[in-house]
């Protein structure tokens, strides 16, 4: 078997178990079963691609992963030939962890959902399982339409999952967020078929034409640059293919034209990211969606928002991106802090945690637009970023989760000091907390640390401002999270009343004569761990992910970077030149005084 | 021992710190929390007294200590050396080149980067190598033997007082785990080989302290104290951070042996990042170290148990930023307004706290402001950018960590022993009771007090030596107006140290016996009921037993505390001297031209009368005559209620900052929810407008949007068949 199937297998699966568990088995505990085996089927596939990753390709010497672009890339099957559409997949670095995630995340969703789901359950883990198949191709893709189809597939089992597994407000919870996202990656679907369009109609003539007018030279200047260009072969025909249409946008667009992809592009990813001012979707939809729910729009589904600029916007229209990049990281640096505020008035543990999400993912958007002529720190910080976070914030929905099972009740109110009768809950909450705050030594620092140095050295796009404004978000964060911390954990123990064992445990301090609270369980325990596990270990042990992200984040920044670049010498040749005729001018004067 | 052992010295206590965790789970294993604790922190002492000292080039200690030393020849052994663990945070970026002679040329030259590779899309070649590197590696110099002995010396003694005064605590082997937790933080600050890893550490001191703070968390009193630490922390710390980050943009690296060396090199061109560099840096030491604006939260961090606050509060964690500025010593000289910033932030804290800690009651309180005091005199030693100056900072930190510690662990007895009293007006006469204390806290008294050839005497001198040497322009300085008032305040300082110092001394040990109970139940009791603490600290009928001495286990580690804090000074005297001198932290300073022995006599003859004149006032007040004091303090009560209430700073914190912040919240949530009810409104219109209304089961309304959706979907796809048989 080559590895290459490997790569469509990890969508399939849980495509084909999906209704077949809804189908098949009838007790929940066989539905549950099935579920989490064909999940944890899916990490173990998973898993084999990162070995795979790591080691030489046939006739190679260096690992896959070192090699840096796209790697076990297959052909796919072809889907409409005649307009280009086939589904085609590949993986690089970015996308393998961004994979990695997803299907580490889903057994443990899954492994949590046990006691929560206990009606319409089948339906409830074949819209997971079909979750992860349109999460995961989302990841392979590299045609822009199996892109979108599984971006938008998402939707569809989010949208059911809130809307009838999730609490009061569900509805409206569901419909605000199909809405919003839907209508926002219709845009974006706009923009990408025009794209495709825009490199059907050139040729080689016209194109030569367009790039000599672009960057200034001749037209057989051009010619030959083209034809030297392996990409520029799929000019005139119609194709999907992402790095062919990337070629194309980046080459051949003027930057009026990348302006307007660019804004098609920020309307589907912005809204899905969330970006302030298009973030009100998410506290709802976070904070009615069930546990599985939260734990995967904060993990995964906004990180698509995150991995859609990267691989799209920041290659495609890189002139574009460094001019937009200042409005943009205002914007991030707005929902940093905003929503920041906002977390530290919150009554609902649950809805503070999905406000926290707004304002990480603030500071993911800040790294990918902090584009500097020399370095990357910025953009593989962000994608350290959306790993970190989606194991933190998954971790927290899933402690939250554990609570309100317990209590059904989220209110910060009705709970107090329960570090004394759940020490071990308490623990993990505790440290996926700070490592939500970006405590050095866990996951969240590293992300936090690199897009924070990021934005500060990227002087020509972003710089010192931006770096200071959004380390303010540092403390807030400090503020929010233990004031969520010292209300929950510490403080006189105060269980829920609406704790049914518990009623007259209730009062401060007689917790222990009461019948206990139940603390974590084998179970809940297992779900917790490998999340606590991974956070310490890439706090601590970091070095080889960011190796493995080295090549394919510059691969993609490099347009952007060398725009930069471009704008620093135009600018400084400018600065020369006014200094010079400065200086001649004052020497002028200075003769004609002389001669006075 | 081999000099690569150095590596475990942070990794023992980490992994104690794991292992206390899994203590914790059963009741029967956590006794052993301790053991494991202790034995991990001695062990890392054994490390870094015997393999530590072999680091460096012994042949350039001279040089270094004279200031003969010039500058560091690239590839020569320097004064330190950097032992790696592992790599932490690496990136890679292309360095390009016009030739490919060049790009091969450039990679043979620095083996180890990557090799010459052409550019696919220019003609350019190119070599990938490290940009940015931030290792857990660690730079082992005699700085950082000074500190380590501190830090791994008092740590051990402190967890041996532990394990006696934590003993029957249900948290026992929480509080040894973040105990470990932090040791680990603190050696990682004190030997870390780039400033990332150093912030690493900084911040992971700053959590086990908001852990041990907060050890008693059942009190609303100590989780409010420990997030106020880590949040006053953190905002030193953003300073900081942004301080590395301008680093790295200044110097194209976070490593600080490189950086000090281009800071120290005679090419080094300084521009106005040079300026700021210090300036960000200072905002993350006076965080840690509590210095004015950011010394609001180490009062309230008394909350924690006592040996907490001897070994973070008072000996190791608050000195981390005088380590850090000596450390960077020669980043700070760059700006020339840096240094004396520092000497004159310590100088006003050193004054203003000591007159806060006049009119404190709360024993622990007395000494917590007595430690923002005298953190801010090694603000002014390590500020003065004199060799006797930065020698008496360190020194005193050395000193300040014997007699603190010694201090709040005496204070721990006293509170121990009187069930959690602590309120000195509530207390008297008690060298009966408690003799050993009686006379270790004395002792303990007496070397803060700075009376003549104790510990602190001799720090205490160097310091204010170094200040009056630059005052008056020796070793080829201006002399210097401002300087001469910093000296003079540090005298008045001086004076007000002995008198609340001893205030409190006379006041607890002197006198009628006399005293009343705490409310807190004794821990004896406590393990007795089966070991839990209870939600507050109501009477459970054994708040009235008889005050005791503390135990063998407790009073052992501070006659060693008391004998560093009595006889250091004569046997630290030289070998501190030899360390500091002999290290990066000395070597921008003006060597010794003058001889300025004439002074420091002067000087120790001066402080000398200063401080047994704050005695005797002390024991006037507090001891003979104690109507007298009171009539005085009822004359002055407006005065006293100011100092009381800490000149009323903390209050105008909350209402000028706070409180706005959370209002500014409040007022952003209001808009948050308007938008998205107004957008609900919005969306609640769209049904209608396509005639569809909306049913009323709620899966009817479900399978409604799944058909729009779908139809959605189809209307998507038609566009896109439609673009494309048009074209």
């Amino acid at each position: 078997m080559r590895p290459e199937t490997l790569i469509p297998l990890m969508v399939l699966l849980p495509l084909l178990a999906a209704p077949a568990i809804f189908a098949l088995p009838r007790r929940l505990s066989e539905v549950w079963a099935w579920a989490l085996f064909i999940s944890v089927l899916n990490f173990a596939v998973a898993v084999a691609v990162v070995v795979f990753a790591y080691l030489p390709a046939p006739g190679s010497e260096v690992s896959r992963l070192s090699e840096g672009g796209f790697f076990l890339t297959g052909a796919g099957w072809p889907w409409l030939e005649d307009f280009g559409l086939r589904i085609s997949f590949g993986l690089d670095a970015i996308s393998l962890w961004l994979v990695v995630l997803t299907a580490l995340l889903m057994p443990i969703t899954v492994l949590a959902s046990r006691t929560a789901v206990t009606e319409r359950y089948r339906e409830y883990y074949m819209w997971l399982l079909l979750l992860e198949a349109a999460m995961i191709g989302t990841f392979i893709a590299t045609d822009v339409i199996f892109f979108y189809v599984c971006f938008e597939f998402t939707l569809v089992p989010m949208f059911f999952l809130i809307g009838i597994f999730g609490s009061t407000q569900r509805l409206k919870a569901a419909r605000v967020f199909f809405l919003y996202t839907f209508t926002g990656s219709l845009l974006m679907l706009a923009g990408l078929i025009y794209l495709a369009y825009f490199n059907a109609a050139q040729d080689l003539a016209t194109a030569a034409q367009t790039l000599a007018e672009l960057r200034n030279i001749d037209v057989s200047e051009a010619q030959a640059w083209l034809a030297g260009q392996e990409q520029a072969a799929a000019l005139g025909h119609w194709t999907f293919d992402i790095q062919a249409l990337t070629f194309t946008a980046q080459t051949l667009m003027s930057p009026a034209q990348q302006g307007w992809l660019l804004l098609a592009l920020l309307a589907g990813f912005a809204v899905k990211v969330p970006l302030f001012p298009v973030h009100t979707w998410l506290p709802l939809a976070h904070t009615e969606a069930p546990t599985a729910g939260s734990v995967i729009l904060a993990g995964v589904l906004l990180k698509l928002g995150t991995y859609g600029l990267i691989r799209f916007a920041l290659p495609m229209c890189p002139e574009a991106v460094v001019t937009f990049a200042p409005y943009i990281g205002v914007l991030a640096v707005i929902a940093i802090l905003y929503t920041a505020l906002i977390c530290w008035v919150q009554t609902d543990v649950k809805r503070l945690i999905a406000y926290s999400s707004v304002s990480h993912l603030g500071f993911c958007v800040l790294g990918l637009f902090a584009i500097d002529a020399e370095r990357h720190i910025g953009q593989s910080g962000a994608v350290m970023y959306m790993i970190n976070h989606g194991l933190s914030t998954g971790a927290l929905f899933l402690c939250i989760g554990m609570i309100y099972e317990r209590f059904h009740t989220r209110e910060l109110a009705a709970m107090s000091g329960l570090g004394r009768v759940m020490p071990v809950w308490a623990f993990f909450f505790v440290l996926f907390c700070l490592a939500s705050v970006g405590l050095p030594g866990l996951n969240g620092f590293i992300g936090e640390f690199l897009t924070l140095v990021g934005a500060f050295l990227a002087t020509d796009t972003l710089g010192m401002g931006f770096a200071i404004a959004a380390g303010f978000g540092m403390i807030l964060a400090a503020i929010y999270i233990l004031y969520m911390v010292g209300k929950v954990i510490w403080g006189p123990t105060k269980v829920p009343e609406s704790h049914d064992h518990n009623r007259d445990a209730a009062h401060a301090g007689e917790a222990h004569h009461g019948p206990a609270v139940r603390d974590l369980n084998r179970r809940e325990i297992a779900v917790l761990s490998p999340l606590a596990a991974l956070c310490i270990f890439i706090g601590l042990y970091p070095f080889p992910m960011l190796q493995s992200l080295d090549k394919p984040v510059m691969t993609l920044t490099r347009p952007a970077a060398e725009v930069v670049a471009e704008r620093a010498d135009a600018r400084s040749e400018a600065e020369r030149e006014q200094a010079a005729r400065t200086f001649e001018a004052i020497e002028r004067d200075a003769t004609r005084e002389g001669r006075r | 021992m081999d000099l690569n052992t150095v590596k475990w010295i942070p990794w023992l206590p980490a992994f104690s710190a794991v292992v206390c965790c899994v203590l914790c789970m059963r009741p029967a294993w956590r006794r052993w929390a301790a053991p494991v604790t202790v034995v991990a922190i001695l062990a890392s002492f054994a490390i870094a007294m015997l393999a530590a000292p072999q680091a460096g080039n012994p042949d350039i200690r001279d040089d270094y200590r004279t200031g003969a030393y010039e500058q560091q020849v690239e590839g020569e052994d320097g004064i330190g050396q950097t032992v790696t663990a592992f790599r932490w945070i690496h990136f890679r970026d292309y360095r390009n080149f016009d030739s490919e002679q060049e790009a091969r040329a450039y990679a043979e030259a620095h083996p180890g980067r990557g090799e010459a590779e052409p550019d696919p899309q220019t003609d350019d070649w190119r070599v990938l190598e490290t940009t940015f590197r931030a290792d857990f590696a660690y730079y082992i110099d005699p700085l950082t033997l000074l500190m380590l002995f501190v830090v791994c010396g008092i740590g051990a003694l402190v967890a041996i007082y532990g394990a006696g005064y934590m003993s029957g605590e249900k948290g026992y082997a929480r509080f040894f785990g973040a105990v470990s937790l932090f040791i680990f933080a603190m050696t990682t600050v004190v030997m870390a080989d780039n400033l990332v890893l150093l912030y690493l550490g900084w911040e992971m001191v700053g959590l086990a302290s908001y852990l041990l703070i907060g050890y008693y968390y059942h009190r609303p009193s100590a989780v409010a104290a420990a997030k106020k630490a880590f949040i006053v922390n953190r905002i030193g710390d953003l300073g900081f951070a942004l301080g590395i980050f301008m680093t790295f943009w200044r110097y194209e690296t976070v490593i600080i042996a490189e950086v000090l060396q281009m800071a120290t090199s005679g090419e080094h061109v300084t521009d106005w990042r040079d300026y700021a560099i210090p300036f960000l840096l200072l905002m993350g030491a006076l965080g840690k170290s509590a210095q004015i604006p950011l010394y609001m939260w180490l009062p309230d961090a008394m909350e924690g148990p006592t040996p907490v606050s001897a070994l973070i509060h008072a000996a190791t964690m608050v000195t981390s930023g005088v380590y850090m500025i000596a450390r960077l010593t020669p980043v700070f000289e760059l700006s020339p307004y840096a240094l004396p910033t520092v000497a004159t932030i310590g100088g006003i804290t050193a004054a203003f706290a000591a007159t806060i800690a006049t009119c404190q009651y709360d024993i622990k309180r007395i000494y917590a402001f007595s430690t923002v005091s005298q953190l801010g005199y090694m603000f002014m030693g390590v500020g003065m950018g004199l060799r006797y100056a930065i020698f008496g900072g360190l020194f005193h930190l050395l000193t300040h960590a014997f007699f603190k510690a010694l201090l709040f662990l005496t204070s721990g007895n006293v509170m121990h022993g009187l069930h959690g009293q602590l309120d000195i007006r509530k207390m008297s006469g008690l060298r009966k009771v408690m003799p050993y204390t009686c006379w270790l806290m004395f002792a303990g008294c007496l070397s803060l007090a700075a009376f003549p050839f104790t510990a602190a005497f001799f720090s205490k001198d160097a310091i204010l030596a170094g200040v009056f040497e630059r005052a008056l322009g020796y070793h080829g300085t201006e002399p210097s107006n401002w300087f001469f008032f910093l000296g003079g305040l540090a005298l008045a300082t001086a004076f007000l140290t002995a008198y609340y110092c001893f205030r409190a001394w006379f006041r607890v040990f002197m006198g009628p016996t006399e005293y009343e109970m705490g409310t807190d139940h004794g821990h004896d009791e406590d393990a007795a009921h089966g070991g839990h603490e209870d939600a507050h600290g109501d009477d459970h009928g054994h708040g009235h037993g008889e005050a005791h001495e503390a135990s063998w286990l407790m009073l052992s580690p501070l006659f060693i505390l008391a004998a560093g804090a009595l006889f250091a000074g004569f046997i630290g005297y030289g070998i501190v001297q030899e360390l500091v001198w002999s290290s990066t932290a000395a070597i921008t300073m003006p060597a010794l031209v003058e001889d300025t022995s004439q002074l420091h006599l002067t000087l120790m003859v001066l402080s000398g009368i200063v401080a047994i004149s704050g005695i005797s006032t002390a024991a006037w007040f507090h001891w003979l005559r104690r109507d007298a004091a009171s009539r005085i303090g009822e004359k002055a009560a407006p005065l006293v209620r100011l100092l009381h209430n800490k000149y009323y700073i903390d209050d105008l914190c909350w209402a000028c900052i706070v409180m706005p912040l959370h209002s500014l919240g409040k007022l952003f949530f209001l808009i948050d929810r308007l938008v998205i009810d107004g957008l609900v409104a919005l969306v609640g219109l769209v049904p209608r407008l396509m005639g569809r209304s909306v049913r009323p089961s709620q899966a009817g309304v479900l399978q409604g949007y799944g058909v729009a959706m779908l139809a959605g979907l189809a209307v998507v796809v038609a566009v896109v068949m439609m673009a494309v048989y048009l074209t």
